[in-house]
């Protein structure tokens, strides 16, 4: 096997003998539990390792030797390489160091081996796929380097948009850039201190650069072309945990006068590095529609272990040819597979199964009657009949029995088997891997470093939600070591357990496994749904309010929130040329401006919020978009949190007792009746029978408020405990001052008056007026309403024997009866909420 | 040693790899192909003929069908590197049929001479045993034939050019699509033997490849119009001649030329304007078509739309065909290095420069 063909003929210097480091793990752990089982490196994309997709690119660029540094599971990846025939064309070494934390430990192990000589070499994250012309960057990195030794690093940022899929969450990240030159003079991702963008423009100008352009449709794809000062750096600064780190502090340290320069994808160009299984789908599926042409994937062209032979049909279907055994892809007459699905060898499909955007692998075998949509089947998988298969992924040997149903965004790794009938809910990670393997390998804690994506946003109020994560499992079948399988998850017949989500003993946010997983779609959609919104609102200045989490922070977030997507706009805005200058004065202006002008009054405010609520739960938006948006309206208006409640709460009053509110609404706008209702929040799902079609007008009947014109006493109070309940993170976030509760109060007690005041007209809205106490309690068992507030609200009648409607509504009996409770409950303390609901009654 | 010969296609490699210096052109241009680094039929051809005749000369064989089966397997992996590519395929039956017909002459030789009757050797009495049987000079009698073979491909040019003057005549309008080689020097020769003629180019988008073939024309002083693609039926009633570049000429009489070559076809069938294909007849390949998309590429939608803005449109598809499949009766005649040719008669020819048993390599 020796004699490859690098023509050696001539002697190179060992400088100009392009070397390349690519990092085997991403430090991110988003693919977990099937990264734990298989380093992340070598798991398919469209049926072929990721890896070799890197191989490809490197070696298609001239790059003559590679470093593939390892931290877990150096055996796997060696012996694919082994396998492999890269190691014929090119140079090839596996480095391990266990206790590598990050990108930064990595490089600085680089440093301390002192292998890579050649300058500048190219530094790339194992899972990035690109056609970019690296050669030519390298090129252009050389000449600059000679025009100048201090241009010690060039980045490579793709093109992809703003509102791209291949994006991923949270990385938010806004560049500046020489409009000539190319040079980076402004790095500012998410990570750390979430600050807007502060651009000091006569900085930039000091320093030479008359024209910067600032860019958020620009995505760091992890290929740097680095001079040898880089690893320098890395040892030098033993905060570099990644490259963000590094660019962030390089780009701003001005006096050490280091210059990092950029390369902005072409057209023609395509790069994504795949960091979640997001991306991953977003990926493969631009793979498929062939933007990596000519790396496509008839090419066949890898240097896997066995020769691929697919083949390209109508309609994005790429299937594999029969090979010499007589294996090939077999598709019944009566299923049906639709545009961008890949065939491995071996796969068959049963009739009447209906397969679209979706990849399956080598030898899997799908029943009658399946759906899979938006799924990667990798090898050997079984889908028995009438399983259903949506966005997710299915490792190796998965096993779907009948009828079982595996809920979007779902990753199920290695051996896992789903039982007959099961219905996985969304987003469930299964493993059945011991726990004990994974300590073993020493992998389990490593990859979870401080500063990466799924710590960041980590809060304890999100944890509660991984407690009760899918399948409800109990702590101690987690811990018990070898117990593979929870039957309460899997079936009787499956195996497998939940995988939760944890790193260094902490427990991250299943809501951040949830963001990266592949059925995550629904954030775009109302991303965009909320820009159509604003628009309509002509409140543009907001600019696009990207962190579907953003509620979730603490108040005072609130307002960096805006700020920055008050940069982002700016600097999507300027997707031309400008002079910064230029560009930064339009947008403040054009936002104080604006909002000054906007300072509409109480009512129209009120109407807005009204809007977006009753818009909002017709549509079944997430509450925290919602809230993001309902605060975003706030910060634009300059109100308080409490003029926020006192808009909310007729809203949610209406929502509960007049059924023909919503209706209403639906008529006025009736873009709101699309189906938009498949975005999905699981409270709704609550009364349906699962796995039923999500027919949106079945949901909307479902919907307990359109039961009956007039309702009765006891189901309006249900009604009021149901929509607070489902409102109650919304209402939470915004109890951030004291007189918001009072204003809850308030406002609940305006619309019982109100209500009266209309007479018989208000229908079943005029009950409040009647069951006023009982909302009341409901409020301060939701812990919305602090006993001590409904005291002093009390105490401000006790002097009060006017006769007009406030104190009357005061003096009913049922008002009474609150007060008298609150006051005993203020009183004793210990007394639980449950008492006092029997005490009511 | 029965090693001599690669058991199985997967063993190639590590058979090949015993001369290096033959595995390294054999990986390099399996690479290049696969890169889509080789552009342009004619280079194609030439390097699968220069790999094959190193593959010949260094390789162990001893008879004709050890040797057919090694050009076999090291074509098929070429033509799986690129199998749009058609023209390897082609060179590769070629050289098939060459040493076939070499085996078969030389055979009579040897026969003659030990003065046996030749009457045994018809046409069809090339059964499989007589292929094995090992004839001295064979090796170099089928180098002498593939050497006329790139005698051949080298003159290609030159000899399609001899019959512009036949075909171009005073004061004509003639139509092209897209860049090609063949077309652009075919016109240039014309141009050089002072016949006066003008030419419209059809820009062929998305590479717009027409704007260069264009210059190129003009520089050569002929007058040239670009024209955009969506012009073409409105300027075919002036038009005297549509000249079509080829990419591949299929079995049945068809043509695989760039995308847009169909358009332009049906327009001038239309106004019943004649259509002529100029192309080598290294290109006419012994392949049917059986559906639309054969023998097409789809490339990246990016010449298309910006990636950025597909997200504007998600439920949208964007594609980027190169090719267009050109119907034989839509082409009135081929003109070829070898003359001019109807279209119902390159069936002909097939079985002039190809053996029936070679049409699949596997």
């Amino acid at each position: 096997m020796k004699g490859g063909s690098i023509t050696s003929g001539e002697v190179q210097k060992e400088e100009d003998r392009l070397q390349a480091i690519v990092l085997a793990d991403s430090f991110t752990g988003s693919f977990r539990p099937c990264s734990l089982d298989k380093p992340k490196v070598l798991l398919p994309l469209l049926n072929m390792p990721m890896l070799d997709y890197v191989m490809e690119f490197l070696v298609a660029a001239g790059v003559q030797e590679v470093f593939i540094f390892c931290v877990n599971k150096k055996e796997d990846v060696q012996d694919y390489i082994s396998r492999s025939k890269w190691s014929t064309v090119v140079g090839l070494r596996c480095i391990s160091s266990a206790k590598c934390m990050g990108t930064g430990d990595a490089l600085r192990e680089m440093d301390t081996l002192g292998l890579v000589r050649s300058n500048p070499f190219v530094l790339i994250s194992g899972d990035v796929v690109a056609t970019v012309d690296l050669a030519g960057v390298v090129a252009a990195h050389k000449r600059r380097r000679a025009e100048n030794s201090l241009s010690i690093c060039t980045v490579v940022l793709s093109k992809v948009g703003y509102d791209a899929a291949v994006h991923a969450r949270r990385e938010d990240l806004v560049v500046g850039l020489d409009a000539e030159t190319a040079q980076l003079v402004l790095y500012q991702d998410d990570e750390g201190e979430e600050s807007g963008v502060d651009v000091e423009l006569d900085l930039f100008k000091e320093e030479g650069h008359p024209e910067i352009v600032l860019r958020s449709d620009l995505m760091d794809c992890h290929i740097y072309v680095c001079s040898p000062e880089v690893l320098v750096a890395f040892s030098d600064n033993w905060d570099y945990q990644d490259m963000g780190r590094f660019l962030r502090h390089e780009v701003e340290s001005r006096e050490m006068g280091n210059k990092v320069y950029s390369h902005v994808t072409l057209p023609h160009e395509y790069a994504a590095r795949i960091h979640d299984p997001h991306v991953y789908h977003a990926v493969s599926q631009d793979l498929l529609h062939r933007w990596l042409y000519p790396s496509v994937p008839e090419t066949n062209h890898f240097h896997a272990g066995e020769p691929t032979s697919y083949r390209y049909h109508k309609r994005w279907l790429y299937r594999e040819e029969e090979d010499a055994g007589g294996a090939s892809v077999h598709v019944s007459r009566f299923a049906t597979v639709s545009e961008s699905v890949m065939l491995g060898r071996g796969t068959s499909i049963g009739a009447g199964s209906v397969l679209s955007q979706s990849v399956l692998g080598r030898r899997v075998k799908v029943g009658s009657s399946v759906h899979i949509s938006d799924s990667h089947l990798w090898q050997d998988v079984v889908v028995e009949d009438g399983a259903v298969v949506e966005s997710s992924i299915l490792s190796d040997g998965v096993v779907v029995r009948a009828g079982a149903r595996v809920g979007r965004g779902s990753l199920l790794s290695y051996g896992v088997v789903v039982g007959k009938g099961v219905e996985l809910p969304p987003f469930s990670r299964l493993t059945a891997t011991p726990v004990s393997s994974w300590e073993e390998e020493g992998g389990v804690e490593r990859d979870g470093v401080v500063g990466t994506a799924l710590s960041v946003l980590a809060s304890p109020a999100k944890r509660i939600e991984s407690r009760g994560g899918p399948g409800g499992l109990s702590t101690e079948r987690e811990t018990g070591a070898d117990n593979v399988t929870d039957p309460g998850c899997v079936g009787v017949d499956g195996i497998g357990r939940p995988w939760m989500p944890c790193f260094d003993g902490e427990r991250v946010s299943m809501l951040d496994v949830r963001a990266q997983s592949i059925g995550a779609i629904d954030a775009d959609e109302e991303r965009r749904q909320r820009w159509e919104v604003l628009d309509e609102e002509e409140e543009e200045e907001e600019g696009i309010c990207i962190d579907e989490d953003g509620g979730k922070r603490g108040p005072e977030s609130g307002l960096t929130d805006f700020s920055s997507a008050l940069a982002r706009g700016l600097a999507g805005v300027d997707t031309e040329r400008g002079t910064a200058g230029a560009v930064y004065g339009v947008g403040l202006g054009g936002f104080t401006g604006e909002a000054a002008a906007n300072a509409t009054s109480d009512d129209d405010f009120a109407e807005v919020v009204r809007d977006m609520i009753i818009s909002g739960f017709a549509s079944r938006h997430a509450i925290s978009n919602l809230l993001l948006e309902i605060k975003s309206f706030k910060f634009a208006q300059n109100r308080s949190y409490a003029a926020v409640m006192r808009a909310v709460v007729p809203a949610l009053l209406d929502l509960a007792l007049d059924p023909d509110a919503v209706c209403r609404h639906a008529e006025k706008d009736s873009s709101l009746s699309r189906p938009t209702l498949k975005v999905g929040e699981q409270i709704y799902a609550r009364g349906r029978v699962s796995g039923v079609d999500t027919d949106p007008s079945g949901v909307r009947d479902s919907k307990p408020v359109a039961a009956q014109p007039r309702l009765s006493e006891q189901a309006a109070i249900s009604n009021i405990a149901t929509q607070l309940q489902h409102w109650k993170p919304l209402l939470v976030a915004l109890n951030q001052e004291e007189e918001v509760e009072e204003a809850l109060l308030e406002a609940t007690e305006a619309y019982a008056l109100e209500s009266k005041g209309m007479g018989d007209q208000a229908g079943a809205s005029r009950l409040l007026y009647d069951i006023f106490g009982l909302g009341l309690l409901t409020y301060v068992n939701e812990g919305l309403l602090s006993p001590a507030i409904a005291v002093a609200w009390a105490d401000a009648y006790n002097d009060d024997d006017s006769s007009d409607e406030r104190s009357k509504l005061f003096r009913e009996a049922r008002t009474q009866k609150f007060v008298k409770w609150v006051r005993e409950y203020e009183a004793d303390d210990s007394t639980s909420s449950d008492g006092g609901t029997s005490d009511s009654e | 040693m029965k090693s001599s010969v690669a058991p199985s296609g997967k063993d190639l490699d590590a058979w090949l790899s015993t001369w290096p210096h033959v595995h390294g052109q054999y990986r390099s241009l399996i690479t290049s192909l696969q890169r889509r680094k080789v552009a342009g039929s004619l280079p194609c051809a030439k390097m699968t003929i220069e790999l094959l005749k190193a593959v010949m000369g260094t390789c162990r064989w001893t008879t004709a069908a050890e040797l057919m089966s090694v050009v076999k397997r090291v074509g098929k992996a070429l033509v799986d590197a690129q199998p749009l590519q058609l023209v390897v395929g082609n060179v590769v039956r070629r050289i098939l049929f060459i040493i076939r017909e070499e085996h078969k002459t030389k055979l009579r030789e040897v026969r003659a001479r030990e003065g046996g009757s030749t009457a045994s050797l018809s046409d069809d009495g090339e059964a499989g045993n007589e292929l094995e049987a090992s004839v001295p000079g064979l090796r170099t009698g089928v180098m002498e034939a593939i050497g006329e073979l790139q005698l051949e491909l080298d003159n290609v040019y030159n000899e399609i050019c001899e019959l512009a003057l036949e075909h171009i005549h005073a004061n004509e309008v003639i139509l092209t699509v897209g860049r090609s080689k063949t077309v652009e020097t075919f016109l240039r020769e014309a141009a050089e033997r002072r016949r006066a003629f003008e030419v419209i180019v059809a820009e062929s988008a998305p590479d717009i490849a027409g704007r260069e073939m264009a210059k190129s024309l003009a520089a050569a002083g002929i007058e040239t119009t670009v024209i955009s693609d969506s012009a073409v039926y409105a300027i075919m009633a002036r038009v005297n001649q549509v000249l079509l570049p080829c990419r591949a000429l299929i079995a049945n009489g068809g043509l695989i030329a760039p995308c847009g070559g169909h358009m332009a076809a049906l327009a001038a069938k239309e106004l019943s304007v004649p259509v002529v294909c100029v192309t080598g007849l290294f290109k006419l390949s012994p392949v049917y078509r059986h559906d639309q998309d054969a023998f097409n590429d789809l490339r990246s939608p990016s010449a298309l739309i910006e990636y950025a803005d597909t997200q504007l449109l998600p439920e949208a598809d964007f594609l980027n065909p190169a090719y267009d499949y050109v119907p034989p009766e839509l082409v009135d005649l081929y003109i070829t290095n070898t003359g001019g040719h109807q279209t119902f008669y390159l069936y002909r020819l097939l079985g002039e420069y190809y053996h029936h048993d070679d049409s699949s390599l596997d």
